[in-house]
């Protein structure tokens, strides 16, 4: 009987959010999935996460039209700025990683949360084949997806 | 009043040859025509676009040192003008500019021996009176330029420098949009008022520059709401990635500053040149 896929996928995504969260400045940080339901999370309260997922969701939302009819493509990066905060809305496919820090935090927090993303991207690829996937495909795995986290 | 209307001819009959022959050499008559009508971002534009096909075309390095000194880039003054007495050799204008660069980088007495053997042949001449008042007023106004100031400065050896030099005068909006847009990798930047309306503009896109403005203040009004909602605050900065763009949204007091680039722009450069440009100025 093989080991369940569960809790290792988990463990590489938790090193990426654990990368973030141990950042300076940096106050919270989940990854979810494309409908904002939190797969892992880190730095804050369990309900302050999904609160900060449900909410990057909707922003996400309420952007793209007007962006794709400006650009015709699609939002990878999100960064909002205000005078205390530092809120950052990445988009993987199928997942979504939204880190939540002070405004004051070091510049170089991009850096990380790039790395993160590579290390979430890889991950995805590595199990899923998301590269190359086509619209049916995605959907594909998001099921399969689904299916191992949820 | 008189001399604008003769460069606004002088622009006219310049396009009207450019555009029937796009090789000509006309263009260097008309980058200075617009650089003389305060019109530095489109001078540089044509120029720089016209030594693509002409790049030994001496008269068009000496338009672009005018239009570098314009833009207070003095390196850049410095490197076109010895490329153009390469090309052509020295002449008393090439050693007038010269004199005015020296003086701008603060080399005084370099600029103080070439003025002094120009002015040997013609004392009286106006263009040598206007580099040693130069001369003067830098050693009063060193400090200012050092920071890179935020005023436009003619070269001296044109009948249009007088009054001038090293006048500190604040950037317009125009002016701040037109050297952001000529940043690498930037394709647009807009100033858009609290309504929505454009106030300024440079875009090279599909989109007309109202379309372009509308689209981004809604961008930013459902970021808004969005981070209201989440208790976070409101917004003062937005930056949108993809593949291969991005758009920046600045929020200042009393306008929207957008900047649409490539996504290889670098944005460490970018923010520097933002803050240069608009840190302090508002409507």
């Amino acid at each position: 009987m093989g080991r369940a896929k569960q809790p290792k996928s988990i463990d590489k995504f938790q090193n990426a959010v654990g990368y973030l969260a141990e950042y300076s400045g940096v106050r919270g940080v989940v990854i979810t999935d494309r409908e904002g339901l939190v797969l892992v999370g880190r730095g804050a309260e369990s309900p302050e996460l999904e609160r900060y997922a449900a909410y990057a969701l909707e922003i996400i939302k309420a952007v793209r039209s007007p962006f794709h009819e400006l650009l015709k493509s699609e939002i990878e990066h999100l960064v909002i700025k205000t005078s205390h905060d530092w809120l950052t809305i990445a988009v993987s496919v199928p997942l979504m990683l939204v880190v939540v820090a002070d405004r004051q935090a070091d510049d170089l927090l991009h850096i990380r949360i790039t790395r993160s993303l590579e290390m979430i991207s890889s991950y995805v690829r590595e199990k899923y084949s998301f590269s190359s996937a086509t619209d049916n495909s995605k959907a594909k795995n998001a099921k399969s997806l689904e299916a191992i986290y949820v | 009043m008189i001399e604008a209307i003769e460069i606004d001819d002088r622009i006219a009959k310049c396009e009207r040859i450019l555009a029937a022959d796009p090789q000509s050499q006309i263009f260097a008559a008309l980058a200075d025509a617009c650089r003389k009508r305060g019109d530095i971002v489109r001078a540089y534009d044509i120029c720089q676009q016209g030594l693509m096909l002409h790049p030994e075309y001496a008269s068009a390095r000496i338009v672009m040192t005018k239009i570098h000194l314009a833009k207070e880039n003095y390196e850049q003054a410095w490197t076109e003008l010895q490329r153009a007495i390469d090309i052509a050799g020295r002449t008393r204008s090439t050693d007038l500019l010269e004199a005015e660069i020296l003086i701008r980088r603060g080399q005084k007495s370099e600029a103080a021996a070439i003025i002094d053997r120009l002015s040997g042949n013609d004392p009286d001449d106006e263009n040598i009176k206007r580099l040693l008042e130069l001369i003067e007023k830098e050693e009063t106004t060193t400090v200012r330029l050092e920071s890179k100031a935020q005023h436009r400065v003619e070269p001296a050896v044109g009948p249009d420098a007088q009054g001038h030099a090293v006048e500190k005068k604040g950037i317009s909006l125009p002016q701040a949009i037109g050297l952001l847009k000529i940043t690498p990798r930037v394709l647009g930047v807009l100033a858009v008022g609290n309504e929505g309306l454009i106030l300024e503009a440079r875009i090279d896109s599909s989109h007309s520059k109202e379309e372009f403005g509308a689209l981004s203040k809604s961008i930013y009004d459902n970021v808004v709401q969005g981070m209201s909602r989440a208790g976070l605050g409101a917004a003062f900065e937005v930056l949108i990635e993809t593949s291969s763009s991005k758009i920046w949204i600045i929020r200042k007091h009393k306008y929207f500053l957008v900047v649409y680039s490539r996504d290889d722009v670098s944005m460490g450069a970018l923010k520097l040149k933002v803050d240069e440009l608009f840190g302090s100025m508002e409507l």
